[in-house]
Parts: structure tokens; C-alpha cells; sequence
């Protein structure tokens, strides 16, 4: 997008990519042509001596972390300025050998002479202007998605520019290039990569950061529109007092177990009286850790705070949502993933995979944090990236797993993050410890060996085979579907496009035996499902895959036990750790007396 | 520190293992850009195409049935394209296009080169599609000309900017193939500096529907003086 330098008759300058917006909303009266991306005009500006970095004051502009400056809306200077400016622009174009052919000069925007055609009387709607800042509140967003903001409000991209002008005005919003430099090296705004693709385009060197590729690649030529929360602490903020947690409150769909109860109770504390900025709740799998937040997302809810709860996966993001709106009922709550069409609908309550998080920036006051330690997510600093950006610069991360991370257990030991424990199910039964079956799985003898298995399992209920490659996925698929001739077999994997409707058909029982690699390894329930890891000890699998695949038995209350197998050629200590795991989760269960099975 | 560390990291790994390449429109493991399985069902290396529009052709022959009838584009002395215009390919052709990624097309260099080779004759200049100024100055890159001065560049033919798009028309894609002809009418001129034009020339885009745009383009090079204009597209369509 093409920006110009606007200028008003007492000497004041602002960027816009809609002269004639200017005019109408802030009396700027002329720019200077022709108009160039945004990037190339900031480091114009700042590269004159005399220029002075002064920013009009703004009220209520929120503060601004290092990587999201605010443009300087309106530096004032002299009019030798002016000429200067132009003179700068006219060397820098050569001197970058830019392909604009353009003669640079300062034109008068007129209002008989609009450059661009639209209608005024859009930006003068107030109605349309509220609704534009409910939409866009708390996000940030790319040239790429501009066209669903115009499609859902029902105006011109010029208009909507226009409307995009009128908060940047008012200081409520932000015009941001993609890519910010920091010395040498430049910095994705939307993701806080450095990792790009250099190009050259008719305004020089050019960058395409390649790390946010998935939700729309963007590149330097390119710009980010922020548009800042509007703050509710104090307009609405309730005394803490008031929004204890309390179930009579609201019928949860479970009742909370005396471990629930005392964890929802800690993590209140930590959250609410010790304001702690992260809390770490390490849970059983199958522990109904999702359900101990839910006091605490309803006393947020009630005042009126965003909360926003993210997985890295899809599948754990359309697996919580019904059971959020099921509590939740009163609040429309929205799901954003790379499987749903995107919209801006506003929510107070969002439920989004992490890489749909990175089109938020200091949105929610609460963000929950499910699967922690899962790909994509575990070792990812764009994902964590997008993760703290989008909280508000006073709000709070809940993290919960079953199997944390060596990092974020440090930063618990070094008192960075807070802990909150809760090792038994809510059924009260133990988490069922793998068995382990040697069985190296090749030739016939060894097939035969895994069928036995097989039938035992099924005799409880359907059987998850986990594999660890997608290769292994198709070969045992076949394997298993000449064994068992009698059985639905099926198998899946991540790029597998029938993968969600396999899924839906295993969870409906209509499928025996399925084969899978980690997808199904988290945040999954499934009624009286059996779980087999075929090679175990493979180099794929660590402790913490092994404990959460072990962990899809035994999750429901009509079938609160199961049983789960490790088929193994050789013991690894991943295998050992993973039992080691468990047994103690265990046994902290028993000791706090919350098992009873 | 950690940059550094990670930067020594990768470099040392790449004396020992060979970097894992990608297919770019599957996405599976490929030593090619493309691999096997997506030339087959994108790039049909072995229909012919249409002589006038470049269209793949499901048999034997040099024109799709549109341009035996006289509809197709007459100036063009041959077009070639490289793949049907359709799923991961048309996706990644809008990618680069509309979304900012032409440096995919240097990726794609050692498919294009040996199929241009093998379609179309010698020539002795390489010209890009031009785009108006306007709409050049909004994407920031015309793609014909990335693609074109990696054409250049490969194969050591000259390559010259001469084509002017001096009227700022509707998006081909909007209109129909009548209003594309009329869309298109004066749209393009050679540059002042260049006259009495007596080459042989590669004309290049990145996607041919109708071939209006090519054959508008042609006129204006052949009034010139241009000998021959054989055309090159990234996609065409198929005719079934």
C-alpha cells in the first residue's frame, strides 16, 4: 500500500494513504506525490537532522512495547521543511535506483478535486465508525484481510481507509510497516521473526517474512493496522470480592471433585490475590483442567475482561469450544482456526489456535494456554511471540499441561511462574501406567504377537494405534486391516484431508482401530478408548508423548480405566521416565486422598 | 549469542547432511521443486499445447477448438505454457502474484527453463507483459518481468523492457472474453526509444486465458517490426 505525506497550512505533517481522508477528516491540505510504501517514507523522515521526533499528544495512547513504535502522526516543523522533504525523497528514490518515474512535488487536496472517490458521508456515520472500532479492536491487521473488515461493515476499501484514518487520527490506532529494523537486521511486526526472503522490488530491497507465512505472507511494502484495546479496567472493573468463585453461580456441566475445588481455589488465589503475571497448573491427563478455569473465566467474563483460551492444535481448539459454550452459553463464543473462514465478529470469550493469536495485539486481559508443551507451539518463539503480544500489558497467562516443559518448570523453580497442581481425574481413578510388550514388529510372527494384543484391547472398547511417522500410519493401516478383516480400520495423519472426518467417525464408534500419528495425542476424549504405541522407542518419541498418548484411556467418567500398551524393540529411557511419570501423579493423588477407584 | 550459536548450528549441519527439499505445491519431500506426482497433474508434460493460446490439449493436434474456429489470438506465432491453471498450481501462481512471493519464481527456474527450451524457437530478445504504472507502483513488482529476467538470466538472451501499458484497464479476470478484446484495445505501445524492431522475441506472462493480452501485445511489437512473437505463460487452461 502507497502512502503519502499529508500537510496541514500551520506546518503540520502526517502519513495517509488516502489524501483526500485527510482533508475531510483533520483539514490537511496538501501532499506530497507520488506516494510510496510506508517503510521508505518513515526512513526518509528520520533521516533529516533537523527534524524534530515529536509526536502530537495523545490522549488515552496506550504505552507501546519497543517492537510496536506509534508513527509520529504529527511532527511539527517549519515549511523549509517541506522542500527539504521532497528534496530528501527525490535522492532517496535515486539513490535506491527505485523504478518511480514520478516528478516529486506537493499537491492540494481539494474537496472539488478529491483524488479518490467515496463516500463522505461514511466517515461521518458515527454508527458505522463504532462498529468499524468493535470490530477491529484489539487486532492487528494486514492488508491481506482489510477486504473482511469492508465485506462485514459494507464499504469501499477506500472508505474503510478512510475509517482507518479517522482512529489513527484520534490516537486509538496505529499505521505500522510490516518489518521494523533493529540495526542490521529487520524484525517481523506481526511475529517477531527475522527469518524473511530478501527480493527485489521497484522500491529496492524488499522482505517477505517467511515465518507467518501460513496466515498470509507479508512483506515490507506492505503495512499493519493496529488498532488499540479500549481500556475497561475502571469503567466496569467489580470488586474481587464480588466474583469469588462460586458455583452456585452458574451450572457447570460437571461437578467439581474435592482436587478440582482445591486447584479452581488455588488458581483464583494466584490469579486474582497475588496477581501473578503466569501460573503453570499441572494437571493429570484427563484431570478436567480445562473445567478447574472455569471460575476464573467467568469472574473475568463478568468484568467485562477479554479472555481467550489457545491450543496449538486444531483439533484440541474444536474439542473445548462446545464444551466452553455449553458453560458459557450467555456469551457467543469465537473460534478461530486455520479450518474456519475468517471473521471479524468481536467476542468476549475467543477460543483460537496459536497461529490465529498473531492477529491480536494487547487484546486479552486473560489467555489460557492449553498443551503448552505441544508442537507447534513447544519451541516455537513466534508462537510464544504472538502469545504475549496479544495480552494486555496487565493481563495474565494460565498454562496448563499434563507434561510440562523442562523451561517452564525452571521458570516455576526460579519463581518467575506460578504453580498449581492437580494429579488426580475428576472420576477419581489413577491414571492407567503403560504396559510394556516387547515385540520388535517385523515378520509375520511378530504380527500375529500384536494381534493378540489387539483383541485383548478391543474386548473394552476402540483401540488408538499411535505410530510415529506417516509412512508407518499407511503401511500398519494395511497391516491391520488384513489382520482384522472383521474390523473397521482406518488411519490418518496431519496433511490427511479426510482427517477430521475420520475423526468425527472414530469418536462416534464407527471406527475399531485407529491408526495415527501424534494428532490424536492430546487433548482428545474419547469413551473407552484403548491405547497401543507401536514402536515405543522410537527416537520421536520422549517422555512427554509417551505419558499424553498413554493418557487417552480411562478419561470418562462411564469408563474410568483402560488399558495402554508400549510395543517396544528395545527399552528407552524415555519408556522408563513416561511410567515414572504417571506412578507419581499417582501417587500424589493418593496422598492428597482424592483417589478412590 | 543464540543467533550466532544457531547460525553455526545450521552451517555445520549442512556439511553433513544434505538440506531436505520440498515439493512447493504438495508440500511432500522432492529433490525437484515439483515433485513427480504434481508435473504429472499439473504440468502434463507430455499434451501438446495450442499453437495460438497455449492451451494443454488432450490429443494430438496444434489448435484448441476455439482457435480452430478462428476465435483465438491470430498474431501469436506460437504459445507455450508451462501448467493447467488449476488447484496448487493456480494457488501458487497467486501467491507469487498477488500475495507478494515472486521470489518463488527463482525456485522454479529449472522447471520453466528446460520446457521454454523445448517449446519455443530461439529467439532474440526476452520482453515482459508490462503493467500500468499504477498498478505497478500499488504491488510493488510486475511478475512477467521477474519471470522474464530469470528467463534472460538462465539462458544469456537479452532482455528489454520496449513495452509501455499506457492505459490503466479492468482486471482481465473481471470480464468475459469479449470485453477482454475491447478492454485491451490501445492498451500497450513501444517505448519511444525503440523503433523499427526486426527480432524475434520470447513475450512472457504469468497466466494466458483468451491470449488477448498476448495477442494485443504482439500487434503492437509486429507493427513494429518484430519478426516473430512466440509467447511463454506459467498457466493456461486445459481443454478436456
Amino acid at each position: 500500500m502507497l502512502f503519502y505525506i499529508l500537510a496541514k497550512d500551520n506546518e503540520e505533517f502526517c502519513f495517509s494513504p488516502l489524501p483526500s481522508a485527510g482533508l475531510i477528516l483533520g483539514g490537511w491540505t496538501r501532499y506530497l506525490s507520488p506516494g510510496l510504501p510506508l517503510e521508505k517514507l518513515l526512513a526518509i523522515t528520520a533521516e533529516l537532522p533537523d527534524k524534530k521526533p515529536t509526536v502530537q499528544p495523545v490522549s488515552a495512547q496506550p504505552a507501546t512495547p519497543p517492537f510496536s513504535p506509534v508513527l509520529p502522526s504529527a511532527p511539527v516543523i517549519n515549511r523549509d521543511f517541506e522542500n527539504k522533504l521532497a528534496q530528501k525523497l527525490t535522492k532517496r528514490m535515486k539513490k535506491e535506483n527505485m523504478g518511480v518515474r514520478e516528478k516529486v512535488w506537493w499537491q492540494n487536496i481539494s474537496r472539488e478535486a478529491l483524488p479518490e472517490a467515496f463516500n463522505i458521508e461514511v466517515l461521518q456515520n458515527e454508527t458505522i465508525y463504532q462498529e468499524f472500532l468493535r470490530m477491529a479492536e484489539g487486532r492487528q491487521l494486514a492488508e491481506n484481510e482489510f477486504w473482511i473488515v469492508e465485506k462485514e461493515l459494507g464499504v469501499s476499501t477506500k472508505e474503510l481507509l478512510g475509517l482507518m484514518q479517522k482512529a489513527v487520527q484520534s490516537g486509538n490506532a496505529a499505521w505500522l510497516p510490516i518489518f521494523e529494523q533493529v540495526r542490521s537486521r529487520y524484525f517481523c511486526r506481526r511475529c517477531g521473526s527475522s527469518h524473511y526472503e530478501e527480493w527485489p522490488s521497484l522500491y529496492g530491497d524488499t522482505y517477505t517474512c517467511l515465518d507467518c507465512r501460513e496466515i498470509g505472507p507479508l512483506n515490507s511494502l506492505q503495512i499493519l493496522f493496529r488498532l488499540h484495546s479500549v481500556d475497561v479496567v475502571g469503567q466496569t472493573q467489580m470488586d474481587t470480592d464480588k466474583c469469588e468463585p462460586d458455583q452456585t453461580v452458574r451450572n457447570y456441566s460437571l461437578e467439581f471433585t474435592f482436587a478440582q475445588e482445591k486447584a479452581a481455589g488455588e488458581l483464583w488465589q494466584q490469579v486474582h490475590r497475588q496477581k501473578a503475571k503466569e501460573t503453570l497448573l499441572w494437571a493429570a491427563c484427563g484431570a478436567g483442567k480445562t473445567e478447574v478455569c472455569f471460575p476464573l473465566i467467568d469472574s473475568f467474563l463478568r468484568q467485562n475482561k477479554k479472555v481467550l483460551f489457545a491450543a496449538p492444535r486444531q483439533d484440541v481448539v474444536h474439542d473445548v469450544q462446545p464444551r466452553l459454550q455449553k458453560n458459557f452459553s450467555e456469551y457467543n463464543i469465537k473460534i478461530l482456526s486455520g479450518a474456519l473462514p475468517q471473521d471479524m465478529e468481536p467476542s468476549k470469550l475467543t477460543v483460537a489456535t496459536t497461529h490465529q493469536v498473531l492477529r491480536f495485539y494487547q487484546a486479552f486481559h486473560l489467555i489460557i494456554l492449553d498443551e503448552t508443551d505441544a508442537y507447534p507451539y513447544e519451541g516455537s518463539s513466534v508462537l510464544e511471540y504472538g502469545i504475549r503480544q496479544a495480552l494486555r500489558p496487565d493481563g495474565q497467562i494460565i498454562c496448563l499441561t499434563a507434561t510440562p516443559s523442562a523451561e517452564i518448570l525452571s521458570r516455576v523453580k526460579s519463581r518467575e511462574c506460578t504453580i498449581v497442581r492437580l494429579p488426580a481425574r475428576h472420576h477419581g481413578f489413577p491414571v492407567p501406567v503403560p504396559e510394556w510388550q516387547k515385540n520388535r514388529l517385523t515378520g509375520d510372527r511378530s504380527v500375529v504377537k500384536l494381534k493378540k494384543i489387539l483383541l485383548e484391547l478391543i474386548t473394552d472398547g476402540p483401540i488408538l494405534v499411535f505410530v510415529p511417522t506417516v509412512a508407518l500410519v499407511k503401511e500398519w493401516t494395511g497391516v491391520l486391516k488384513t489382520a482384522f478383516g472383521d474390523l473397521c480400520v482406518e488411519g490418518s495423519w496431519s496433511s490427511d484431508a479426510a482427517r477430521r472426518k475420520k475423526t468425527v467417525l472414530f469418536r462416534q464408534g464407527d471406527i475399531d482401530i485407529f491408526v495415527c500419528t501424534s494428532i490424536l495425542e492430546r487433548g482428545i476424549t474419547i469413551k473407552g478408548v484403548q491405547v497401543a504405541v507401536l514402536f515405543a522407542d522410537h527416537a520421536l518419541y520422549d517422555a512427554r508423548a509417551l505419558v499424553q498418548m498413554a493418557g487417552r484411556t480411562g478419561r470418562s467418567a462411564e469408563c474410568p480405566v483402560g488399558r495402554a500398551v508400549f510395543i517396544y524393540a528395545k527399552q528407552t529411557r524415555a519408556m522408563i521416565e513416561a511410567n515414572r511419570w504417571i506412578q507419581d501423579q499417582n501417587r500424589l493423588a493418593e496422598e492428597w486422598g482424592c483417589l478412590n477407584g | 549469542m543464540v543467533d550466532l550459536f544457531s547460525k553455526l548450528k545450521e552451517n555445520a549441519a549442512l556439511l553433513w547432511y544434505e538440506k531436505t527439499a520440498y515439493c512447493l505445491l504438495c508440500g511432500n519431500v522432492s529433490a525437484e521443486p515439483v515433485c513427480l506426482i504434481c508435473q504429472q497433474t499439473y504440468f502434463f508434460p507430455d499434451l501438446p499445447r495450442c499453437d495460438s493460446c497455449g492451451k494443454i490439449l488432450a490429443e494430438t493436434k496444434t489448435r484448441c477448438r476455439n482457435c480452430e474456429t478462428g476465435k483465438g489470438p491470430k498474431r501469436l506465432d506460437k504459445v507455450t505454457c508451462l501448467g493447467h491453471y488449476k488447484g496448487a498450481w493456480k494457488e501458487l501462481v497467486q501467491q507469487i502474484k498477488y500475495k507478494g512471493q515472486p521470489y518463488l519464481l527463482a525456485s522454479l527456474a529449472e522447471m520453466i527453463i528446460p520446457w521454454v527450451i523445448r517449446s519455443l524457437p530461439p529467439p532474440d530478445l526476452v520482453i515482459p507483459v508490462p503493467m500500468h504504472r499504477d498498478r505497478l507502483a500499488q504491488r510493488g513488482f510486475n511478475q512477467a518481468e521477474v519471470l522474464a529476467s530469470i528467463i534472460s538470466r538462465q539462458l544469456v538472451i537479452p532482455y528489454q523492457d520496449l513495452l509501455d501499458r499506457i492505459k490503466d484497464t479492468i482486471p482481465q479476470t473481471t470480464l468475459g472474453r469479449r470485453q477482454r478484446l475491447r478492454n485491451l484495445r490501445d492498451a500497450f505501445s513501444v517505448k519511444p526509444d525503440y523503433s523499427d524492431l526486426r527480432e524475434i522475441v520470447w513475450l512472457i506472462d504469468d497466466v494466458v486465458t483468451t491470449g488477448s493480452t498476448l495477442e494485443e501485445c504482439a500487434g503492437v511489437l509486429k507493427k513494429n517490426g518484430v519478426k516473430k512473437v512466440y509467447a511463454f505463460c506459467l498457466g493456461a487452461g486445459k481443454e478436456e
